[in-house]
Parts: C-alpha cells; structure tokens; sequence
C-alpha cells in the first residue's frame, strides 16, 4: 500500500443468502483506490456494484479477504468501529436521497454532524454553509417532500459533503434525474470533490456519468475489471 | 437534535402518534375508571363498616360466645303487679348482654393497649334493655294447677322470652285476664344500650356520631342518670332532650342526641349510658364486652390482628377486611363485580393496549428501515437511534396516559352525576332502628319473638356511590402508560438496533 493509497481490497468475496439461495455477489476482488480519484463503477444489475459500494462503505465487512482503508483492516473491525469509521471518513449518496423526510434540509444536513459530536450552533453554521454551496440557500427550512429530485440530491450532496469525508460513495446518484440536472449534480459532486481532495466512487448505469471519472471499472457476476 | 427528531417525528408522523396514543388511552381510561370505581366502592364499604365500627377502628375484639340459655325470663307471681277486676298487670324490664356474651376484664384490656402496634382503645358494654308488659287473669287461690307458661318461639333465635306464671291453687273457672275469660296480652319491648367511657372519642362507637342536640356524656356524668340517644330512635320514640328514658327500670335523663357522622350510615346504639351504672344495672361485675382497637399505620392492621389472636386466643378478632366480606347486596355485587371482571377486562385491555402500542411501534420502525439504515450509514451509533425510539414511544405512552385520564375523569364525573345508590346488607348489627315490638299470646303459649330482628338482626344500609380519581390513581394511570411506551419503545427499539445497515439499504434498493 502506498503511502497515496486509501483502499487495499485483497481477495475479498461476499457471499449471503437471498430468498433461499446462496448468493455470490464478490468474488476475490484485488483493488487499489488511492486519493483523490473519481471512481466509476460500472455493470449489469445484479452483479455486485451495489455490494462493492456497501464494502467500501464499511457498511458490511467481506465475507472472505482483506480490506485496509487508511491502512486500518476493516474486515476485522467491530460494529462500534465500523460505525465510527463511517462517521468519520466516508460520505454517502443514494439513488434516493434518503433524506428523513420529517425534517427540513438543514436539519437533514445536520444530522451528519450529530454521528461526529459536533455541538448544534457549529452543526447549524455548517449545514447552512453547505446548504449554500448547493444553491438552496433558500431552502433550508422546506422538507424534501417539499423540494424537487434535484433539490433533494443536493441536499443528500450537501449532507455527505458537510463533515468533510475523504471518501464519497454514490449508488446511482443521477438515477432518478433528467439529463440536465444530471450533469448539474455531476458539476457540483466533482467541484466539491477536486476542492477538498476527496476520492469519489460512483457506481451507475449511465455512460456519461462513468465517462466523467478518470478510472472506470465494470463488475459482473462479482468479479471487478479496470476498463482501459 | 434528539428534541428535534422527536418533535418533527411526533408531529409529522400524526396518524401513528394519534393511533398508537388512542389505543394506550383506552387502556388506560378503562383501568383508570375501574380503579376509581374500586375506590368508590371500597369507600362506601368503608363507610358501612364504620357504621358498625365507629371511625377509624381497625380491629374489634369480643368474646366468642359460649352455650347459654340466654333465654329472657320473667317471673310473675299471683300477687304480682297491678290486680283488678280480675286482670294481673305485670311490667318486667331486664338489662342483660347478649346471649352467650361474655366480658373482658380490665387486666386483658391493659394487654390489648399494651400490644406493639396499639394506636388506641375504646370499650363498651354492649346490652339490651327488654321491657315485658301484659295482662293476666287473675286466679281464686282456691284452685289447684298451673298458671302457664308462654314460650315464644324457643330456640329459633339467638334471644327468646319465657314467662312463668307462679303454680297457684286449683281454677275452677277461668275469668278476668285481658278479654275477661281466662286470656292474656302481653307485649315486649326492646332498645339497645351502650355503656360507655365518655373521653373514648378517637375510636370506637362514639367516634362515629355527631351531637344533633344537646351535649355528649362527660366525664362528670360518670355517676348521674343522663343518657344520649340515637336522634331517630329519639324520634321513633317520641323523646326529646327534656324526656326521659327507662333502664332497667331506672329513669335517666336525655341530654343530647346524636347521629352518625359523615363517614357512617347510623350510630351504633340507641341509648348510650355512662359504663359504670350500665354494669351495675345489668349486675355485671366488671369488665366490658367489645373492644374496638386502632392499629398504628393503616399496613400494621394485620400483623396486630395477628398479635391480638395469639394475645387473646378464645376471642373473636375481626378486621374491617373480615367484616367486608359479611357485606352483602348491590355494594358487594359491585365490589365482586369490580374485583373479578372489572379487574380482568382492565388486564385484557391493557395487555391488547400494549400490544397494540408495541406492534404500531415496530411496525413504524420497519416502515422506516431505510431511515434507520441512513442514519447507520452516516455514523449514528444503534443505541442513539434506539434512544430516538423510545423516547418517541414514551412520549406517546405519557399522551396516551393523558387523555385516558381526561376520558377517565368524564367517566367519574358522570358516575358521580348518575349518583348509583348501592345497598349493603350485614349479617351482624347492633342495635340499628329499633322500634317497639310486641307479640300477643293466648292460652300461654306465644307464637314470635320481636327480640329476633330487634336486636341481632340484619341491618342494611343505603350508600351512594362515589368514585373519585385520587392522585395515586393517577400517577398509576400515568404510570401505566409510560410503561406501555416503553415497552413499545423497547419493541422497536430493538428492532431498530438489529438492522444491518448494508441490509436496510439493500432491502429498500
């Protein structure tokens, strides 16, 4: 591992059982993502992108194999530190927002901070300032049932982005969005990332979204491959 | 932020705050309601027991009673009484204790006061003054035979009356007597007199009647012929505080009425004498034959009961808990009715209550997995988000205890407005509205014995139904609710800290 290195992915398989039958979604994956990358995974449904993402998010620890993040060996962390580490390091964005849709935009930036111990005016500044570098500005107050697919994604942007990450993980992040606002999310992630020096990893099914990325690697029947 | 996730949550997510609130609420508001209605009843009992007791007696103590004639007996010689024109009027009064009553000696009462656990001692000599009045015929002394005996109703009832006439000479037609051929009448007469201590206030029969006119015996009165009556009896009898009454054939002047106070349904006699003339009147040595006794601290009433029976082991020892179960009629249904089905259908509806409150609260929880999942994603630690949980539950297990209470509250004040009237029956009563009974005999043989109602019969008492909500009855409520919240908070609590977060988001992909 280099000292520009953040992931070292060494064999890792995972395999679970899905409506009766085993499932293999990794198989012996060997990867190196170093800093600062942007990362577009690639590949049919069904064949481990989503499982990858979930792995390198510490939100679920292979089956077999190693994997280092920071040159910490995930595979063999508990649950307290996984979650710790998640706190800390990683930043995620999903297809569907998921944004608490009980609480307002900067409430749901907000609750990022709350995982790391950041006390509540600093939370509230920062959710604000973020809020603003997305351009809702003016809609920090309104619920996402209140904002538009766009909006919504920039706040779920903003909420990763606010406890600055030095990884973000987007499943689909343009999935649900028409090409213009596609290729406004796109501007915007990549902006933020190149400012902050943050790697990100993106996994999509769409061309011009991987196109963007300056490695791309496509999955299927778990297996990984750099695509030249 | 936890103050904030749980408002926004609470007042966003209304429907299941609503639902979940409800189903707690009737729950509770039924068991509130049955807790109310138990108090009201046990109020009422209370206040039927205290009209046997006297206020705030806890143990009463009397000798179990022992094989005894006891049968009332008047003697009535030919030269007795009033004779004219061939009628005997003959008037015979006894003062006695009941029948088969014994008395506790002053030694025995210094053990009862000295016992751990005594808070106060009262005693009374409980009698009954019996008046015999007829008309006889009056026979030749030249006859040989008896004169009769009238025997009324032997056997049938704790006191019965036996007149004998003196065997005189031989008849040799009957004439006189109350129709003027041989006959008689007789009546008999009944009242029960209490001889009592004058400063025995804090316990015991005296501790239950209000002053209506008049003045209490005092101490003063410890020798003096004065007398305090029930006021209704007073009335029955047409007495007034210038009147006086008969005794053992002894007139005592009537200084003060009485009637049962606030918490009784009448007074436990209906002449109350000073203890010293009562027991010379009724040539009873010494002694007393009730003791009524008040425990210190209303939790030591049974561990004294329990100390008094080894203490005085041929004695009866009842606590108002024993007497309770001598209540019958509508106050006893009530009570059995509340105890048993009441009680249950509070338990049921409270365990669906839970249930439905737990099964509303995971079910949210797993309505919200991917919210769940998120928050994992971003950091939250899982006893963070369970706390989240519960505290959510609680909140609405406190709601649900709130507006149980008020439906609860309406439920009181509209029993309270419908004002039921229960009637409770006792077995064992003293004294109680005794009026004047009389029988009539012929030939010498009479036929009922007024005594038998009069004096150890039934007494039955109107209460009207109270039920009051008190502050322990709803702090339980509340109480109640808040542990429906969190066991529903704990149900979904841990459903929310079993999810994976990789399986919360996979499942919502």
């Amino acid at each position: 591992m280099t000292s520009s290195s953040l992931y070292k992915l060494t064999g890792v398989s995972k395999s679970f059982r899905q409506s009766g039958k085993q499932v293999h979604a990794l198989r012996g994956v060997e990867l190196t993502v170093n800093v600062g990358e942007h990362i577009a995974v690639q590949g049919p449904t069904g064949g481990g992108k989503s499982t990858l993402l979930q792995i390198l998010g510490a939100l679920d620890v292979p089956t077999s194999g190693e994997m280092e993040l920071n040159g910490s060996p995930v595979s063999k962390m508990s649950r307290s530190e996984l979650t710790k580490l998640r706190g800390s390091l990683l930043g995620f964005i999903f297809q569907n927002y998921n944004l608490i849709p009980t609480m307002t935009a900067q409430e749901n930036v907000e609750v990022a901070l709350v995982a790391v111990g950041v006390d509540a005016p600093e939370r509230r500044s920062r959710a604000i300032e973020m809020l603003s570098k997305v351009g809702l500005a003016d809609r920090l107050q309104h619920l996402p049932a209140e904002l538009s697919g766009g909006q919504q994604q920039r706040v779920a942007i903003a909420r990763a982005m606010v406890k600055n990450p030095a990884v973000l993980l987007a499943d689909e992040p343009t999935g649900n969005l028409d090409e213009q606002t596609r290729d406004e999310i796109m501007d915007l992630l990549e902006e933020q990332v190149a400012e902050n020096n943050i790697t990100l990893v993106v996994v999509t099914h769409d061309s011009a979204v991987a196109k963007r990325a300056s490695r791309r690697l496509n999955i299927k029947d778990g297996v990984v491959r750099e695509v030249n | 932020m936890f103050f904030i996730y749980l408002r926004r949550e609470l007042l966003n997510r209304r429907r299941q705050t609503f639902i979940v609130s409800i189903g707690l609420a009737i729950g509770i508001a039924l068991v509130t309601t049955v807790s109310a209605l138990s108090s009201g009843v046990k109020d009422s009992q209370a206040q039927v027991l205290q009209s046997l007791y006297g206020i705030g007696t806890d143990i009463s103590i009397t000798q179990r009673a022992a094989p005894s004639d006891g049968r009332q007996r008047f003697d009535v010689g030919t030269g007795d009484g009033r004779q004219a024109g061939g009628v005997q009027t003959i008037s015979r009064t006894s003062l006695r204790t009941e029948r088969g009553a014994s008395t506790f000696d002053d030694a025995t009462i210094a053990e009862i006061t000295s016992t751990e656990g005594v808070a106060a001692v009262a005693t009374a000599l409980k009698l009954t003054n019996t008046t015999f009045e007829g008309e006889l015929p009056t026979f030749s002394p030249r006859g040989q035979g008896s004169g009769g005996e009238n025997r009324q109703n032997p056997g049938a009832s704790t006191q019965s009356t036996v007149v004998t006439v003196a065997p005189s000479t031989t008849i040799e037609q009957p004439t006189g007597g109350a129709d003027g051929r041989g006959g008689s009448a007789f009546s008999i007469s009944a009242f029960s007199v209490l001889g009592i201590t004058s400063d025995q206030v804090e316990v015991g029969p005296m501790a239950s009647v209000t002053l209506k006119s008049g003045r209490m015996l005092a101490i003063t009165d410890a020798k003096k012929y004065n007398a305090v009556l029930d006021a209704t009896y007073a009335t029955t009898e047409s007495l007034t505080l210038k009147s006086s009454i008969t005794v053992a054939g002894k007139k005592f002047a009537v200084v003060g009425l009485v009637g049962p106070s606030a918490g009784a349904a009448e007074t436990a006699a209906n002449v109350y004498i000073p203890i010293d003339l009562a027991r010379t009147l009724a040539g009873v040595d010494a002694g007393v034959t009730n003791v009524y006794v008040k425990a210190r601290g209303g939790d030591n009433v049974n561990a004294l009961s329990t100390a008094l029976e080894t203490l005085l082991p041929d004695a009866t020892i009842s606590t108002s808990a024993d007497l309770a179960k001598t209540v019958s009629g509508s106050l006893s249904t009530a009570s059995d009715l509340l105890s048993s089905f009441g009680k249950w259908l509070s338990i049921i509806v409270l365990i669906v209550a839970f249930a439905l409150a737990m099964l509303f609260t995971m079910s949210g929880v797993t309505r919200r997995t991917r919210e769940f999942g998120t928050l994992k994603a971003l950091g939250w630690k899982s006893n963070r988000i369970v706390r989240q949980v519960m505290a959510e539950s609680v909140v609405q297990g406190v709601l649900g205890g709130i507006i149980g209470a008020v439906i609860a509250f309406g439920a009181v004040v509209a029993v309270n407005a419908f004002a039921p009237t229960l009637q409770a029956a006792t077995g064992s009563g003293f004294g109680g509205g005794l009026g004047a009974g009389g029988g009539r005999g012929g030939g010498g043989r009479g036929a009922n014995n007024p005594l038998a109602t009069q004096v150890r019969g039934s007494s039955t008492f109107d209460v009207v139904l109270h039920a009051s909500i008190t502050p322990s009855i709803l702090a339980f409520a509340i109480g109640l609710a808040v542990i429906g919240g969190v066991l529903a908070g704990a149900a979904g609590g841990m459903r929310a800290a079993r999810l994976q977060p990789a399986e919360s988001l996979r499942s919502v992909a």
